[in-house]
């Protein structure tokens, strides 16, 4: 079994219902304005309509009927294997109705809700409503590809070939080829955006916790492209994918943040932003936690455990940076966080790691590089705090970087890595029935780091 | 032999009865009123807390004198056993509360927390010790490291310590006239309640807070309190009114002077009328005095003008990275002092009942603590449908007042819960004087007959259970058959109801320690031993009175003698010094949030509920 399924089957059944699971909340009472434009808005600020997935479905064009994943199937391939396209089934389901129903306080109807169609089903607002337009498609193509309106008639001709990708943006069409551009159609949702947002309020209403990695995303995605040719293309794509995920998300996270402090309607502080085990754990009279003791005042809250707990070990991550994140962390870390100062830092550094998250996708790693970023999170497993978030963190990325560097020399495939990588998904994994790490006990998992460190250097 | 304090010459026995008595009470109320309405602005006068009353503190080094070796002089068992100090120093945890911040648990937080738990401002001896009593109001005996003491509870003695040796004017005393001296009436339950939840929920004012930190650090979370289970367990240094031998001597109404209703007026004073309803009045008291300990708390600390600051939020002297000293700054973390630990600390499982369940107000919004507002909602203490739309609305504001921002606006979170506190300290001082007494059944009904749509959460089921367990024991007309007590032995079993189990292992400790500091050996036989623990509640007379136990009476009373001739400072110092005991008490302590955390991670709120329904089908249909 190769260690992306395993990675696919840690993702999915050790709870985490990351993949179908996001449906972002529009707070009733967010100020419009202070809402950062969504990716689906175009610069013009023009709506385009969608035309719906129906529109793709053609057996000549992507509906073909051939194997899963091959070329003119896409469509048959997501509907056939992709949950996306169950994203609206959900708020059917009798658990999206304990939700909302905790969350908006009555018997509502979650399949109406405007907040939980913008993530769980095509954009919902009337202007971009085409006739073939069905809400309980789900996540159709156009979600990540792009309102179709402007482009359905032209992407198949021979012109289309020679348009640059900001030509076919404006016409609506996202280059989804641009690793930046991939992740950041993905965090839309996967992290949120402006008044998108899995809350801690919605989390609590029963929605699941959304922490995304872009990697084993699009790793556990049933792929409706040639990831073979992709390889091809790009030998150190895991890789890549890894260190870009790292920066998007956290630029993706920190305007989250940014938007979260700044209205002030919003709830504050957001418990969403901080580990969620560190509160919710049982508690017991033999506690690891005391035992390990605490970096700054016992019973703080740990902010942002998930995103930015391998960040700096991502290439294009600038060492100047980490003051700044040093700076925002002791802000938030504070048991009332400053709104209008966590607001401007945040978005200060959301830029600057978009910026970075474009150089790192344009880079091209070797063998030699990606061995020592390997080492390093090898290492800088240890010491991250003993959180489930961080060590979890460690896992994707020593996955994908192993992977990355199987890719660039096959001769470095190591059973023995192997065998280790998949000992500490053991580890992470949650119990039946449980959203938390009940058994994770951190001495267990680091055992699991002793082989991987004298891998670097082999 | 240590010379002891004289008894008046007017005993029982002698009887020279007081003749005016009658009219005293109503003025020395009133009195009493109207001073502590100056006291305390806004609290009602009906209980009160540590510190409060007048007079010295003369410590525990005082009361070993009469009360440790049984018969003192012609000085004899009636209420009082004279054994009070022997059972606290070999078996009380009180006795040890000081020592705990010695031990291994107190040591880890003290590193964690970067501070000396011994010292004031860190905020532990206001629970741990008798520190809180201001230093010229300390006695010579007086020793804050004695731990919690006989003042502690019962008020400092200066001015009550002559006249209630006097036992026939004493007796026919009223509440208010001791009290005036600094005598607290602990037989009130709702008094007693007080002066118990003023460290088992907490008192800002008076220095009493577990802060989050703290609990962080390694404090044990604070259980539910039900002050009738909590006496119960305590070892009991107090007669029952079954075993008072003043009301088992016919000869005692016939005294010479004795006014013809002696008995009536005694049991009433010492609130000894309800007889098999003690504890029962404890379950009654309990709920209102837990809402508001409860209540008082969260105005307490979320009153950023009260003053005391250093008091009131031993946070402030914190060593804290982001350097804050101004209250305003640390909330919410203040307020995780009074919230409900488990609405965060639970693991996440799905299905999950409290999203089955649902929320008060906005979901993910930490609430206070759950336990206190479960017995006033289930109607205990409560009479009527006005009283019962009073509480819904007072907890709906607390609730808005907690949903404006994650763990509650401290503006709104104010007035809400002091409109609580005052409600409910009002609604007690009236239940106390119309003296209401419910049936046993009335009130398992009660306790039983929960919501269908209920779903208490672990601490809250804990208390509905403490309360059905205690209620039960007084129950007369216990169904027949085994199976009410089975189903309470399950209750008792999922909620970790049984007694202290470390009692005796705490007992042999003190012991070993006592035989190293005075280089003998006593009690060695195990029934000396057990003689120890049923003197604590039954009095040396009542142990002892079949034949063929002198050899066991004799080694008894040796080991109190001894315990008397050592005195109190000097053992408590021996005590203090003894790393191992600490660490041994600790092992001790160790067991019972050990055991409750378990529990608690197995708690089924579904499982819980067919064991309430399943006890209510036991109830007999009338109310006998």
């Amino acid at each position: 079994m190769s260690l992306r399924i395993l990675l696919a089957a840690f993702l999915v059944g050790s709870g985490w219902c990351v993949w179908v699971g996001a449906s972002p909340p529009c707070l009733p009472t967010a100020n419009e304005g202070t809402q950062r434009p969504t990716i689906f808005d175009p610069p013009n600020a023009m709506r385009t309509p969608w035309r719906g997935s129906a529109s793709c479905a053609f057996s000549s064009c992507h509906g073909g009927d051939g194997p899963h994943g091959s070329l003119r199937s896409e469509y048959t391939s997501w509907i056939g294997h992709d949950k996306h396209v169950r994203a609206y089934d959900m708020l059917l389901t009798e658990r999206s109705r304990i939700i909302e129903k905790n969350f908006r306080g009555k018997d509502a109807k979650p399949e109406q809700d405007a907040a939980c169609l913008y993530c769980h089903s095509l954009d919902a607002r009337e202007a971009q409503r085409g006739l073939t337009v069905a809400t309980a498609d789900g996540i159709g193509c156009e979600r990540c590809h792009g309102p179709a309106a402007q482009w359905l008639g032209e992407h198949y001709t021979n012109a289309w070939q020679t348009l640059t990708p900001a030509e076919k943006e404006a016409r609506g069409f996202h280059d989804l080829k641009d690793l930046v551009k991939r992740g950041r159609v993905c965090a839309d949702c996967h992290i949120g955006s402006g008044d998108n947002d899995v809350n801690h309020d919605l989390v609590a209403a029963g929605h699941p916790r959304l922490n995304f990695e872009l990697g084993s995303f699009v790793a556990t995605m049933p792929p409706h492209w040639d990831v073979a040719r992709e390889k091809q293309e790009r030998p150190d794509l895991e890789a890549r994918l890894w260190a870009v995920g790292q920066l998007i998300s956290a630029e993706q996270a920190l305007q989250l943040l940014a938007h979260r402090a700044a209205v002030a309607e919003k709830p504050w502080p957001e418990f969403a932003e901080y580990d969620c085990f560190a509160c919710h754990h049982d508690l017991r009279a033999d506690s690891p936690r005391q035992r390990r003791g605490y970096v700054g005042v016992p019973g703080a809250l740990p902010w942002n455990t998930w995103y930015t707990a391998l960040l700096p070990q991502a290439e294009a991550f600038l060492v100047s940076e980490t003051v700044a994140l040093d700076s925002l962390r002791a802000e938030m870390q504070k048991p009332y966080p400053d709104r209008a100062k966590v607001t401007s830092m945040a978005r200060g550094l959301a830029t600057r790691f978009g910026e970075q998250a474009g150089k790192a996708a344009s880079g091209r790693a070797d063998v030699a590089l990606l061995r020592r970023t390997f080492g390093a999170v090898a290492r800088e497993a240890k010491t991250l705090d003993a959180s489930w978030d961080g060590a979890a963190q460690s896992y994707l990325a020593l996955a994908a970087l192993y992977h990355g560097l199987g890719d660039l020399d096959p001769n470095l495939r190591n059973a023995g890595v192997r065998a280790a990588l998949s000992g500490m998904g053991g580890q992470l994994r949650f119990p039946r029935g449980h959203d938390s790490p009940r058994q994770y006990r951190p001495a267990d998992f680091e055992r699991w780091l002793q082989p991987l460190q004298s891998f670097e250097g082999r | 032999m240590l010379s002891r304090p004289c008894e008046s010459l007017s005993g029982w026995i002698v009887g020279d009865w007081p003749r005016k008595h009658a009219t005293r009470p109503l003025v020395a109320l009133a009195c009493f009123a109207l001073a502590m309405g100056v006291l305390r602005f806004a609290a009602p006068a009906y209980s009160q807390a540590q510190g409060d009353q007048p007079g010295k503190y003369l410590g525990a080094g005082k009361c070993i004198e009469c009360h440790t070796a049984g018969q003192v002089g012609n000085r004899t068992e009636d209420f009082v056993l004279l054994t009070e100090f022997a059972t606290w120093r070999t078996q009380d945890r009180h006795a040890f509360a000081y020592l705990a911040l010695l031990g291994p648990r107190a040591k880890q937080m003290g590193d964690i927390l970067k501070r000396d738990v011994t010292k004031k401002e860190t905020g532990c001896l206001g629970c741990h010790s008798m520190d809180f009593v201001p230093e010229n109001r300390r006695g010579e005996d007086f020793n804050f490291k004695d731990g919690v003491t006989c003042d502690g509870c019962h008020g400092p003695a200066e001015n009550w310590l002559s006249p209630h040796q006097t036992r026939s004017v004493w007796r026919l005393k009223t509440a208010a006239e001791k009290e005036k001296l600094g005598m607290t009436d602990l037989r009130d339950p709702v008094k007693r309640s007080a002066i118990c939840l003023e460290c088992h929920v907490g008192n800002a004012e008076n220095g009493k807070v577990v802060t989050h930190a703290m609990f962080a650090a390694g404090h044990p979370p604070l259980p539910n309190f039900e002050t009738g289970y909590f006496s119960r367990n305590l070892p009991q240094h107090w007669r029952d009114k079954k075993d008072v031998p003043f009301f088992k001597d016919p000869a005692a109404a016939k005294l010479q002077n004795a006014p013809a209703d002696l008995k009536e007026r005694v049991a009433k004073l010492y609130h000894l009328n309800a007889g098999g309803f003690q504890h029962a009045q404890c379950v009654l008291a309990s709920s209102l005095a837990g809402l508001q300990a409860e209540a008082n708390l969260i105005a307490g600390r979320a009153d950023f003008r009260a003053g005391n600051a250093a008091v009131r939020w031993p946070e402030l002297a914190m060593q804290r990275l982001d350097g804050g000293k101004d209250p305003t700054q640390l909330w919410p973390e203040l307020a995780m002092a009074h919230s409900d630990c488990y609405a965060c600390h639970h693991e996440l499982q799905r299905p999950s009942w409290r999203q089955t369940r649902g929320y008060p107000g906005k979901p993910g919004r930490p609430p206070v603590r759950l336990w206190p507002l479960e017995l006033p909602g289930l109607d205990i203490g409560l009479n009527g449908a006005q009283e019962k739309q009073q509480l819904v609305d007072q907890l709906q504001a607390l609730n808005r007042a907690c949903d404006e921002q994650p763990f509650g606006l401290p503006k709104s979170l104010v007035p809400a819960a002091r409109l609580l506190a005052d409600w409910s300290a009002k609604l007690a001082e009236k239940n106390a004087n119309e003296n209401a007494k419910p049936s046993h059944v009335s009130l398992l009904r009660k306790l039983c007959g929960q919501r269908p749509q209920a779903y208490p959460d672990y601490d809250s089921a804990r208390q509905i259970a403490a309360a059905i367990v205690t209620v039960s024991a007084e129950w007369p007309g216990k169904p027949p058959g085994d199976t009410w007590a089975k189903a309470l032995a399950a209750l008792e079993k999922d909620f970790a109801l049984q007694p202290d189990t470390g009692r005796r292992d705490r007992l042999l400790l003190v012991k070993q320690k006592f035989e190293e500091v005075t280089k003998e050996k006593y009690l060695a036989d195990a029934s000396a031993q057990s003689a120890l623990e049923r003197v604590a509640s039954k009095g040396i007379l009542e142990a002892f009175k079949d034949p063929g136990q002198d050899a066991v009476k004799r080694e008894l009373t040796r080991f109190l003698d001894a315990l008397l001739r050592q005195g109190a400072a000097q053992f408590t110092e021996a005590l203090l010094k003894d790393e191992g005991l600490a660490k041994a008490l600790d092992k001790l302590n160790e067991q019972e949030p050990q055991t409750s955390l378990r529990r608690m991670s197995d708690y089924d709120p579904l499982r819980f509920r067919q064991q309430l329904e399943a006890l209510e089908k036991l109830l007999p249909k009338g109310d006998s």
